[in-house]
């Protein structure tokens, strides 16, 4: 195979050393080839077969940084699922205070990776992914026993959702991967969250803001994502709003939502004979972000052939490639696509010895809001990756005028640092369900189940209330299936 | 030098993909505690001390301690209560409750009994007694000094933020309860107010 056809001067070892050794550093310490999913590939396994401590050993095998925000946010959820709730809040901590220090964007960075790739930034993470640390630190400060500090996650939940619908308002308001849109968020799922967290703390009025906003909230994402507002909701609005007095609101609620007025099972309150349990169901996974890495041999003029006619002739056999034609450079480009991790539960359900089963109604549903925010940033990240390659090859070009060798080996580090950035929150639930019962005062067990399509059971989960003395419990439940 | 011009990108990028492996030295140093040290913004031990100094002081130079010393001729007694954190900050109530009784105690103007969560331990230590001490340093149940008064309170908040710049705004409000009557003998308030600029670029 020869190179390009324009005369070029001879380049000696000497001359070429600097630019070798620059490879080989960003080779030893460039970001791997493999995809943040693939890298944590034994992690995911671990939990899949619900051993969560071994989950965490391969975690900390694969390492990370406490500067790195996406090594915080993943490192806090495990520590949350093994039940380490002092230690997972601590980890959280630390990710809401670097969440907070990556608002200030540094120049060179940004310019290295508009030179090699979106990898060298710091990950910032999407405001979706960034929002659902409250919703984890509550539960853990719940099952500490501290309700005053699960409030004051969802004092923060409510004020960075203000945050997010103060950006929607704001046209020009736009992250390196483009505008946030209008429905990627799960305000109205933490609204509701909060609301139950007020309720529960006897602070009716901040319960009923909360509760008006998710109602509200899920009226506009019951348009795009199919989740309607929950039954539950609804009882819970209308009971706030007879606490608070506002009985006119009230009679709204109940006239659009028969089963919440005064009469009916939904509008029952605690007797002191029954306690409320209120139970999410999270199950399956966000899509993730995946490669696509598209590497295409550029050829010659006077070659036999040009890229788009070897790619004709050869398709999908690209590295089949034998014939003589003069391959003048090799352009790469990488860029991340999602992909959907498709989940056995169907339904989830809650048995109380009592009452029988009580199925749970869908509240959140973050595989449509990852996807929604992926789709919206698609063009940004396709026109960066664009941009990226242009600069690239001006560099190659310029490179390979002076001297072809070290043209070869710009091209080189160009195609090295080409690299998608795959990274996400991949232990995030795809979805969430909730049920809200009232049982009577002495049952304490439980069993929370994921059910497939056929009826069958994907995971079974036993809740033991009896160390439980308080007339509200709000709990959660995981399965990795 | 040709040749090095075009090799410079490449070095630098390496520079600056390894920065992030090359992290800066841990540096420990030993700082006087009443330094005032802002770093994220948020609720520190300074604001919990001249909080707790500056409303304490008030409260001793209001109207109703004089006149307590003049109907009861002693030192009022002061219990504190709960202080309730409705902020969006995990501020560590404990060290604030600990910086009034410190302020009040210190003051000489009234005296402080334990708290419900610590009597609890303390009559337990009593009760300890009456097995294990000696008749002539066994301390006597049934003889605590009664509060006159409980010292109850409330830390909000309220943030507004536009782009990189933000303010804080913390509100205390501290209230002093006759427990024979329920009256409040005195309601202080405290404001902080603190702004939290970040750039958006740095170099």
């Amino acid at each position: 195979m020869t190179r390009s056809a324009a005369p070029a001067p001879r380049a000696g070892l000497w001359d070429v050393l600097p630019l070798l050794v620059s490879i080989l550093v960003l080779a030893a310490f460039g970001p791997g080839c493999a995809s943040r999913s693939q890298d944590l590939s034994l992690v995911r396994e671990a939990l899949y077969h619900g051993d969560v401590e071994n989950a965490l050993s391969e975690y900390d095998k694969v390492g990370g940084k406490d500067s790195d925000l996406l090594h915080l946010l993943e490192k806090g959820y495990l520590l949350h699922v093994a039940g380490r709730w002092e230690e997972s809040n601590e980890v959280w901590q630390h990710a809401e205070e670097r969440a907070e220090d990556l608002y200030t964007r540094s120049i060179t960075r940004e310019a290295a990776a508009l030179l090699t790739s979106d990898n060298t930034l710091p990950y910032r993470g999407q405001p979706f992914e960034l929002q659902m640390i409250q919703y984890y630190r509550a539960l853990n400060y719940l099952e500490l026993g501290s309700l005053d500090d699960a409030l004051v996650e969802a004092r923060k939940a409510n004020y960075l959702a203000d945050q997010v619908y103060a950006k929607e308002e704001e046209e020009d308001e736009d992250d390196e991967e483009g505008k946030l849109g209008p429905t990627q968020h799960p305000n109205a799922f933490l609204d509701y969250f909060t609301g139950l967290l007020y309720a529960r703390a006897g602070e009716w009025n901040d319960a009923v803001v909360s509760f008006r906003d998710a109602y509200e909230g899920y009226g506009e994402a019951n348009v795009r994502y199919g989740v309607g507002v929950p039954q539950t909701l609804s009882r819970d609005l209308y009971r706030a709003l007879v606490r608070t007095g506002q009985s006119d609101e009230a009679a709204r609620i109940a006239k659009a939502h028969p089963e919440a007025s005064p009469g009916s099972e939904g509008s029952r309150g605690s007797d002191g004979a029954t306690r409320r349990i209120v139970v999410f169901f999270e199950s399956g996974f966000v899509p993730h972000r995946e490669s696509v890495d598209i590497t295409l041999p550029i050829f010659d003029d006077k070659g036999n052939s040009s890229a788009w006619l070897y790619v004709d002739r050869y398709g999908p056999q690209i590295y089949s490639y034998s014939s003589n034609a003069d391959l003048d450079h090799v352009l790469r480009f990488a860029f991340p696509r999602l992909e959907a991790v498709p989940s056995p539960v169907a339904h989830c359900e809650l048995e109380v010895s009592t009452q029988g089963s009580r199925s749970a109604s869908p509240v959140l549903d973050l595989r449509a809001i990852a996807e929604d925010d992926f789709n919206q940033r698609l063009p940004r990240i396709l026109l960066k990756t664009v941009a990226r390659a242009l600069v690239k090859e001006t560099q190659r070009k310029a490179a390979k005028k002076e001297n072809e060798v070290l043209g070869w080996v710009i091209n080189a580090i160009n195609v090295a640092t080409e690299q998608a950035d795959t990274r996400s929150w991949i232990f995030l639930p795809g979805r969430i369900d909730v049920i809200d019962v009232d049982v009577p005062v002495g049952v304490n067990t439980l069993k929370g189940r994921f059910v497939d399509k056929f009826g069958q059971t994907v995971d079974e989960w036993t809740l033991d209330l009896s160390e439980s003395n308080s007339d509200m419990e709000i709990l959660s439940l995981r399965t990795f299936h | 030098m040709t040749m090095l011009r075009h090799a410079l990108p490449g070095l630098l990028l390496g520079l600056v993909l390894l920065l992030p492996a090359c992290g800066g030295s841990k540096v420990v140093s030993r700082i006087d505690p009443n330094e005032q040290v802002d770093l994220s913004g948020n609720w520190n031990d300074t604001d919990s001390r001249l909080v707790a100094e500056e409303m304490i002081a008030d409260c001793l130079g209001s109207p109703w301690l004089l006149r307590f010393h003049q109907n009861e001729g002693k030192s009022p007694t002061v219990i504190t209560g709960s202080i309730r954190n409705k902020s969006m900050e995990h501020i560590a109530v404990g060290t604030f409750l600990r910086d009034i009784e410190r302020a009040m105690v210190n003051s000489g103007d009234v005296q402080v009994v334990a708290s419900a969560e610590e009597r609890g331990e303390i009559r337990a230590e009593r009760e300890d007694q009456r097995l294990n001490a000696t008749p002539e340093t066994l301390k006597q149940m049934g003889r605590e000094v009664g509060a006159d008064f409980m010292l109850l309170g409330e830390i909000n908040q309220i943030n507004d933020r536009e782009d990189g710049k933000e303010v804080r705004y913390y509100q205390i409000d501290l209230e002093l309860v006759d427990i024979e009557t329920n009256v409040k003998t005195w309601l202080g308030q405290k404001k902080i107010k603190k702004f939290v600029g970040r750039d958006k670029y740095k170099p």
